[in-house]
């Protein structure tokens, strides 16, 4: 055993250690500024605040602190969920999982000791947040396992554990790399656990050769549980989220995000193509702080913002002319959704906006990401002009379009049997197949998975149409690897210890 | 002299006969009464001149499924009583019998004029009375006759109450939607909206009910399917015998709506007629064997044998002992195949894997904590496992019969669930998680009150007792975590999200979290014997959350009595299990009744446990 470093080592080293969980923590403002830099910088920073943990392992070590930190966790976890109901999901998780504190309003506890009770209870207290525990239970794992689980093979049995987890890693890291054989086993789980089957056996071998056959499970469980972290890191860092929604004998080529919106203004081109210059929430957001308008090139004119809703219902003041169709309407600010009651649930976003009219003045106009708030139109040095507020786009180099959608119900019931999409993909070089799209059978193509999510229903015309939920994430296999190794690292631990058990009661003759 | 010695040891030897016989005998005769029931339910229900057990069998569709009208029978009384047949308030003059909810349904569906008068509703809230100008002492339960002369009323206030979002409800107006929705269901019933009795008779045709609500839901107006099928026909029939107490042609027409049903599937219809109307026959005997009512029975007897033995044990002879323990162990293990039967049964009915909704849940949670203590049991013979198992048998099973209040217990399951092999795989793991985690809770349960009250324990039993709960806490880890990420990758293959911080997922990492706590607790040595039990017994509190108190967050999918009395049960067991570790920690084990160090030696061989056999 290393006797403790220096005082002076051991303090300048301290602040070290949470650096890389701040550096997660702040991804979306330092990415910007960053870029892939970011990437490196994280990288340096996990191995530093390890490096750190390992001069600080007398501490860090100790099984005392893992049980803390779990049952802090679990109070953690308890508390999050219990917040859900004023907060929602999403607000929820930011505040008490995506942080390294959290104030508790004492209130969340009254949905249990008090249920029914209306009246909101006062005061607050303190409680470590997400990252923190996580990060400190990363760093108590890792300096755990250069006190406790050394590796004990020399000599040969070193080099052929070596060898076996070399050639063990080097097969996960290629199904899960090559994307022809990701995508498949992705698609087929029982599939994946076949060709999961030789390099787990390998780990295993490995493990047992370096660290004997008490510690080989442990060792495997707690492996597979940095590979689940990591994997959730991935997922929050480079995983996105979109949907898709195509009517029938339809077609698109953009997903979107229903969290954002952004402010479009469409110029019709001469040959039959259109123009899009966007302006973003942030920026619509911004401008309303400011009084500035906002002014970009591209834009035919600074745009005024005069209000934005981040949730909008609306309300019609009159019909235009004798046509029902056509409705004048009113937008007013609402809560924004929970998401507790429904996953459908989703804010919809209003704003108005100033526009130069023919006459010199402004007019006040309302765009709206409801759809049946129909784009402004304005004319621009006799140019019409269409402005609407939308889901924030993303272009997709193909296109999809829909032959049919079927939505089948139990007899006699609305509850869903099964909905599905029957699709054709247009891949960039105009070729084209067939594809078809069911609960639980998603497409995937370029990377991404579409998932059949719901449908829709023109308010006017009944037409229906297919929501398909488009997510893309490079961490995806991570949970499955994760699990696969955890679960053969629990069953080689207690696996062993039965048999030990076993063996010890039959030498004492019980049982 | 030499003859008394064999006349001794040759009633030693008939002793030790009897002894080793008596578990055999006392099994055959729990057999035979099980088997007795069964031919009961199969044979007919013996009411008067009516054949109800045929009709009973007459399958339909409702809420998406085939079954038989006994099922509706039992889920549409549930629904507006709370029972499952008519019980004394709801008999009229004259009958005198508890009377299968079959009955009530005849009269409901011929529109029979003791349907109007048979006190069937249940209302509780004194605020939705007083509309109907009546208060709490007039009884609980009220007839349709009684309900109608306010139902403008009721309906007026109720379709008020549902403008509301369903968490800024008044109490008064949950009730009041509740009473008008068990009208309406009664309704429908007696209209012919419900359940869908009309078979398909080609391929592409689905069940169909008589009559269905015109447009605006005002009027009712017959089905197209009522005017070519050939079972509307023969099912009026049956009903109009009904009305006109014509037991004869009532039980000859219910033969011919049979037979209707039977000859309707076509060779080449997509109805498979006579396996859907045996499968309606045979969940009609399921209901009226109530396999998990008798095995709430049998674990209470298991646990109470079993208990026996535990505190007899000082007093009883070596081969007395040895037949109690096998007598007890035997009643389980019979409990246990009934348990088993029951499940089996369901999954066959229902054509998926035993989980599918809170009620199987319940049944399964119990089924899986029986398994792993038989199987310890076996191996320890300490007469622990099986009495701790037993209480997690009638537990559950109990929890279960209250949820069945909810309605039908095979229910359809929505889209994005429909997956046999997700439902097979992630929620069975996740559901033995909860098993393994509450049998270790109760084992631990079990340690500090027969350490602390009564001499049964003693260093080596309970040593064995501590490492029955570690191994089990080590299953339970294995499963909650390989069931939660199970669950994460269904979610995954579902939308493409692995993690969403859903309640239900918090609850089951709350688990995992849990066992690892204790784990990690005793390789550390933070914790001795004493201190594990507790950590065990805060696995009850933290898995009957994740099991209920999460569903209880979601507002508004139940009524608010149940949400209400339910979160404080869940307190109840809560605080019940907090006050065992509570007092466990505070009295020191030296003057735990087991462990108190004995001023003279004590025989080893009384008093304590010792493996049995």
């Amino acid at each position: 055993m290393m006797s403790n470093p220096p005082l002076w080592l051991r303090l300048s080293t301290l602040p070290l250690i949470p650096v890389p969980y701040f550096l997660i923590a702040w991804y979306d403002d330092l990415l910007s500024g960053m870029g892939p830099v970011f990437y490196v910088v994280l990288a340096v920073a996990i191995a530093l605040s390890l490096g750190a943990g390992i001069l600080h392992r007398d501490w860090l070590a100790s099984l005392r602190l893992t049980v803390a930190l779990l049952a802090l966790s679990t109070v953690l976890v308890f508390l999050g969920t219990l917040a859900q109901v004023e907060l929602g999901v999403w607000d929820a998780v930011e505040r008490y999982f995506r942080s390294f504190f959290v104030w508790v309003p004492l209130d969340v506890l009254r949905s249990v000791l008090a249920p029914g009770s209306k009246q909101a209870w006062p005061g607050e207290f303190i409680f470590p947040g997400g990252f923190l525990l996580l990060g400190l239970l990363i760093e108590n794992l890792v300096a755990a396992h250069t006190v406790r689980y050394k590796v004990r093979a020399r000599g040969r049995s070193l080099g052929l554990g070596l060898a076996l987890l070399g050639a063990s890693v080097l097969m996960f890291v290629l199904t899960v790399a090559v994307p022809r054989i990701s995508m498949v086993i992705q698609q087929d789980v029982v599939l994946m656990l076949g060709i999961w089957a030789l390099p787990m056996v390998l780990a295993t071998a490995a493990m047992y050769a370096l660290f004997g056959s008490r510690k080989a499970g442990i060792v495997l469980i707690h492996l597979g549980l940095i590979l689940l972290l990591t994997g959730e890191f991935v997922t929050g860092l480079e995983a996105d989220e979109g949907q898709m929604q195509i009517p029938e004998r339809g077609a698109s080529n953009f997903t979107y995000d229903i969290r954002e919106v952004e402010l479009a203004l469409i110029e019709p081109l001469e040959n039959g193509n259109e123009r899009h210059v966007v302006i973003a929430q942030w920026m619509l957001e911004a401008a309303v702080l400011s009084g500035e308008p906002i002014e970009k090139p591209g834009l035919p004119m600074p745009i005024r913002v005069e209000g934005f809703m981040p949730n909008s219902d609306l309300r019609a003041e009159r019909f235009i002319g004798m046509d029902v169709t056509r409705v004048d309407w009113e937008a007013f600010e609402i809560d924004r959704s929970s998401g507790t009651s429904g996953a459908t649930e989703v804010d919809v976003p209003s704003a108005y906006i100033a526009m130069p009219t023919q006459a010199g003045g402004f007019e006040r106009v309302l765009v709206s990401a409801h759809h049946v708030v129909p784009p402004a139109e304005i004319e621009i040095g006799g140019v019409p002009w269409r402005v609407e507020l939308r889901f924030k786009r993303t272009y997709l180099p193909y296109t999809i379009q829909l032959h049919d959608f079927r939505n089948d119900t139990f007899t006699g019931t609305g509850v869903a049997m099964n909905y599905s999409s029957d699709l054709r993909l247009i891949e960039p070089g105009g070729a084209a197949r067939e594809a078809f799209i069911k609960m639980n059978r998603p497409l995937r193509y370029d990377g991404k998975a579409f998932f059949q999510s719901g449908f829709f229903q023109h308010p006017l015309n009944r037409n229906t149409g297919t929501i398909l939920q488009v997510a893309q994430n490079p961490g995806a296999l991570m949970p499955y690897l994760a699990c696969v190794v955890v679960t053969v690292g629990l069953c080689v631990q207690f696996g062993g210890s039965l048999r030990r058990y076993g063996r010890r009661t039959a030498a004492q003759g019980i049982g | 002299m030499a003859t008394s010695i064999e006349q001794h040891s040759n009633d030693a030897g008939i002793t030790a006969r009897v002894l080793y016989l008596l578990p055999f005998a006392l099994a055959l005769v729990l057999v035979l009464w099980l088997m007795s029931g069964v031919l009961r339910a199969g044979g007919g229900s013996g009411m008067g001149a009516y054949d109800y057990a045929a009709f009973g069998a007459l399958p339909a569709s409702e809420d998406g499924r085939v079954k038989p009208m006994d099922t509706v029978a039992r889920n549409s009384l549930l629904q507006i009583s709370g029972k499952q047949s008519l019980v004394e308030e709801m008999l009229l003059a004259g009958e005198d019998d508890n009377l299968p909810a079959i009955v009530w349904l005849a009269e409901v569906v011929s529109q029979h004029p003791n349907a109007q008068q048979r006190a069937v509703f249940r209302i509780d809230d004194p605020d939705v009375l007083g509309l109907m100008g009546k208060t709490v002492d007039d009884g609980k339960y009220f007839s349709l006759a009684q309900i109608l002369p306010s139902m403008p009323q009721v309906e007026e206030a109720a379709l008020q109450a549902r403008r509301l979002p369903d968490d800024e409800r008044t109490r008064f107006q949950e009730h009041v939607i509740g009473l008008w929705l068990n009208v309406g269901l009664v309704y429908e019933l007696q209209f012919g909206m419900r359940p869908y009795m009309l078979a398909p008779e080609q391929t592409g045709q689905d069940w169909q009910p008589l009559f269905e609500r015109g447009a605006g839901g005002q009027s009712v107006q017959v089905t197209r399917a009522a005017r070519g099928r050939a079972s509307a026909q023969t099912w009026s029939d049956v009903a109009t015998a009904y009305a006109q107490e014509d037991a004869e042609g009532f039980n000859q027409r219910v033969q011919a709506h049979a037979e209707a049903i039977r000859t309707a599937g076509q060779p080449g219809a997509e109805l498979n007629a006579k396996g859907v109307m045996r499968k309606a026959a045979f969940e009609q005997g399921f209901n009226a064997y109530r396999p998990f009512a008798k095995g709430i029975v049998l674990y209470t007897l298991a646990g109470l044998v079993g208990l026996l033995g535990l505190l007899l044990r000082p007093v009883l002879p070596e081969g007395g002992y040895k037949a109690v323990w096998r007598s007890g162990v035997g009643i389980l293990i019979i409990a246990f195949l009934l348990h088993t039967a029951g499940l089996v049964i369901r999954m066959w009915l229902q054509g998926r894997p035993p989980v599918t909704n809170l009620y199987s849940s319940a049944v399964f949670i119990g089924w899986g904590a029986v398994c792993f203590a038989i199987v310890m049991e076996l191996l320890s013979r300490l007469g622990i496992a099986s009495l701790a198992s037993s209480a997690v048998g009638v537990a559950t099973l109990f929890i279960a019969h209250n949820l069945a209040k909810d309605g039908d217990t095979m229910g359809v399951m929505q889209a994005v669930l429909d997956s046999n092999f997700w439902l097979g795989t992630h929620v069975i793991t996740v559901t033995l998680g909860y098993s393994a985690t509450f049998f270790a809770g109760f084992l631990a349960l079990l340690y500090i009150v027969l350490g602390m009250a009564t001499p049964v324990l003693d260093k080596k039993s309970s040593r064995l007792l501590v490492g029955m709960v570690y191994g089990t806490i080590c299953f339970a880890l294995l499963f909650s975590f390989v069931g939660t990420v199970l669950g994460g990758i269904w979610a995954d293959q579902s939308w493409g999200r692995f993690w969403g911080w859903d309640p239900k997922e918090n609850g089951a990492v709350m688990i995992v979290l849990m066992n690892a706590i204790a784990l990690h607790a005793r390789w550390g040595h933070l914790v001795r014997e004493r201190g594990f039990m507790c950590l065990a017994i805060m696995g009850n509190i933290i898995t009957a959350w994740s099991w209920f108190g999460t569903n209880l967050l979601g507002v508004g999918l139940h009524t608010y009595g149940f949400m209400d009395g339910a979160m404080q049960k869940l307190m109840l067991f809560a605080i019940a299990n907090l006050v065992v570790i509570a007092i466990a920690l505070a009295v020191p084990t030296k003057y735990w009744v087991s462990f108190r160090p004995s001023p003279k030696p004590r025989n080893h061989d009384q008093g304590q446990i010792t493996p049995a056999g």
